[in-house]
């Protein structure tokens, strides 16, 4: 069975002054203990999707089934089963009690038992070293760790489904792979399904094992990020040059005309180049450096998840070419 | 809906209106300023009834129209004025909490989860009661005392009888503004032009019997629209109870206890149909951050 399933979903904002399409028919399914992320730039839609899913918000149009149920039929069903960390959730808790209070008083509209209660928050804290949070105040604790009650508030009735939309916005690298390593590594355990959203590429390839891409209110692709990332054919030389060094027109002109060589970009102190055939491609690279006596900083990479965003969100950018 | 269900759904909204009660007294505890605030406001409003019953006499026309005496005035502003702390409970509390979560974006939180929408909204409404009537309960000690009828039981069970019933009534008020507060967002400063219209309204500062006086034909409007909130009976029998038989009500005192009962569902079944339209407003528009 799949966790969930959208056939054909629309949505249309209504204003006084326009009517705004955010879903254009968007068809997806995610498999039963996925984490599935989904990326697309802002205004894409991923926000809207997730919140019909949460049953937050009406569809105009389509079928969504979450965890087998009729997303409109059987809401109350899907909120009992399913968790929801919203965007910008880090001030979404009551300052002046503690993380554990807070806590609390969520599982109480869950209607968890003392005991389950008590369990879980055992099981937040073995995944979760750092216990200090559920003591103090949420108003006396940093962004990072408001983020990580609010994490830990997705979980808490140990739902089969947690959407996560954006759960690392603004957070610090530290901060922002602790969460990471909290949903990885409770997750994982559990068996959970997670559908998140993230503008983090990094976070999704260490986090998803697929993705799906959405682009003007539809899906682009969807696939796992290894798959994505081959399918952009891209091996892509970049040069450093030292500071005592100069590029002459000379030195660009004899790299470009190398047939391993698509282009040459100069960018920001570097050179890259889009090539052909790799290692052909630097054995003629570092030959002409020794000529004009250059010595650079050498390294080679294929496509990046960054790439694949580009790729289908960014039409004025065509990397291939 | 099996019985079983609904004794399931009935013990676990009444568990969340104990958690959020519990969830809004520890945080006035840790708020000590706000504490202080209230019982400083509390102080002045006695201190200001107290000086308006000492310079103010009722005109002839109020005096005859309620049956209150000169020397009851202080009574009569103190008791609106103590009473009166329970309109926040109508406006404030609900209110204040559904903008605070909708700007928090904790309404989402609990939106997105099984709980009854009522019993959440509910909370705040009764927490706030329970601190009011700790600080209702000094004024209306200092009440009755000043009226010389601290040890008169029927007195003080009368009125204390009078005090739980606006409270209930505020609640159906309070729901129905919590309703509005989502409905239309930045309600709240029509909620304090509302707030002070309505305890003018209702009779706190001026009996509503005695609106004809100051004006024939707006006084009467302002009479009959009077009638539409329970608070306006509220005022008018903690006033009866207080001051005896000598104190001339707007109805019988019956009809009056009717009719608080009847203004009281209306408001219930008004924040009902509300409720519907917050649903559908909540899934067309979604309850973003303000």
């Amino acid at each position: 069975m799949y966790a969930l399933e959208a056939k054909g979903v629309k949505k249309t904002y209504k204003s006084r002054k326009k009517e705004t399409e955010a879903l254009k028919g968007l068809n997806l399914q995610v498999k039963e203990g996925e984490i599935f992320g989904i990326l697309g730039p802002n205004g894409a839609g991923k926000t809207t999707f997730i919140k019909i899913c949460s049953t937050l918000l009406g569809k105009t149009d389509g079928e969504v089934k979450v965890l087998g149920l009729d997303v409109v039929k059987e809401e109350k069903e899907i909120r009992k089963r399913i968790g929801y960390i919203g965007q910008d959730s880090e001030r979404s808790t009551y300052a002046r009690l503690t993380g554990k209070e807070n806590l609390e008083f969520f599982a109480a509209l869950y209607n968890m038992s003392k005991d389950d209660f008590a369990k879980q928050l055992e099981e937040f804290k073995k995944t979760y070293d750092n216990h200090e949070i559920f003591d103090k105040e949420v108003m006396r604790l940093s962004g990072g760790q408001k983020q990580a009650i609010v994490v830990m508030r997705g979980f808490l009735h140990n739902p089969d489904l947690v959407f996560a939309d954006e759960i690392s916005k603004g957070l610090d690298p530290i901060a922002a792979k602790k969460i990471r390593s909290f949903v990885k590594d409770y997750a994982k355990k559990k068996g959970k399904t997670i559908i998140m959203t993230s503008q983090i590429m990094s976070e999704i390839e260490e986090l998803c094992d697929r993705v799906a891409i959405i682009f003007e209110g539809k899906v682009v692709a969807v696939d796992t990020p290894q798959n994505l990332m081959d399918d952009v054919n891209i091996q892509l030389l970049e040069l450093r040059l030292r500071s005592t060094e100069t590029a002459t027109p000379e030195f660009l002109q004899e790299i470009a005309t190398l047939d391993s060589v698509k282009e040459v970009k100069q960018e920001n102190g570097y050179l890259r180049m889009p090539v052909s055939d790799s290692s052909q491609a630097f054995e003629s690279v570092m030959e002409i450096c020794r000529k004009y006596n250059i010595n650079p900083v050498i390294s080679y990479r294929t496509a990046t998840l960054e790439d694949v965003f580009l790729k289908y969100c960014d039409k004025k950018v065509d990397l291939e070419a | 809906m099996s019985v079983q269900n609904i004794k399931v759904a009935f013990s676990s909204s009444l568990r969340v209106v104990g958690k959020g009660i519990w969830r809004d007294l520890v945080n006035i505890r840790r708020y000590k300023l706000r504490l202080i605030g209230w019982l400083l406001n509390m102080s002045i409003g006695l201190g200001a009834a107290y000086i308006f019953g000492f310079i103010l006499n009722f005109n002839p026309i109020t005096t005859t129209e309620t049956g209150i005496l000169s020397n009851q005035v202080f009574v009569f502003f103190a008791g609106g004025i103590a009473l009166s702390t329970f309109s926040d409970t109508a406006l404030w509390a609900p209110l204040g909490r559904v903008e605070q979560d909708i700007h928090y974006g904790t309404l989402e939180a609990v939106f997105v989860s099984p709980t009854s929408r009522i019993a959440y909204l509910l909370s705040p409404i009764l927490s706030d009661s329970i601190l009011n009537l700790l600080f209702f309960i000094p004024s209306y000690v200092i009440i009755l005392g000043v009226h010389g009828s601290l040890t008169n039981f029927y007195i003080v069970g009368t009125t204390l009888l009078i005090v739980l019933l606006t409270i209930v009534s505020m609640i159906a008020f309070g729901l129905f503004f919590a309703m509005l507060a989502i409905l239309i967002r930045r309600i709240q400063p029509i909620a304090i032009f509302l707030a002070n219209i309505f305890q003018f309204i209702c009779g706190a500062f001026v009996p509503v019997q005695a609106f004809i006086g100051m004006n024939q034909t707006g006084g009467t409007i302002l009479k009959y629209f009077a009638q539409i909130f329970p608070y306006t009976y509220c005022y008018d029998l903690f006033r009866y109870f207080m001051f005896g038989s000598g104190y001339t009500t707007l109805f019988p005192v019956w009809i009056e206890f009717v009719l608080l009962a009847v203004s009281s569902l209306l408001f219930v079944v008004l924040a009902y149909f509300l409720l519907k339209r917050v649903e559908k407003k909540a899934k067309d528009t979604g309850l973003a951050i303000l």
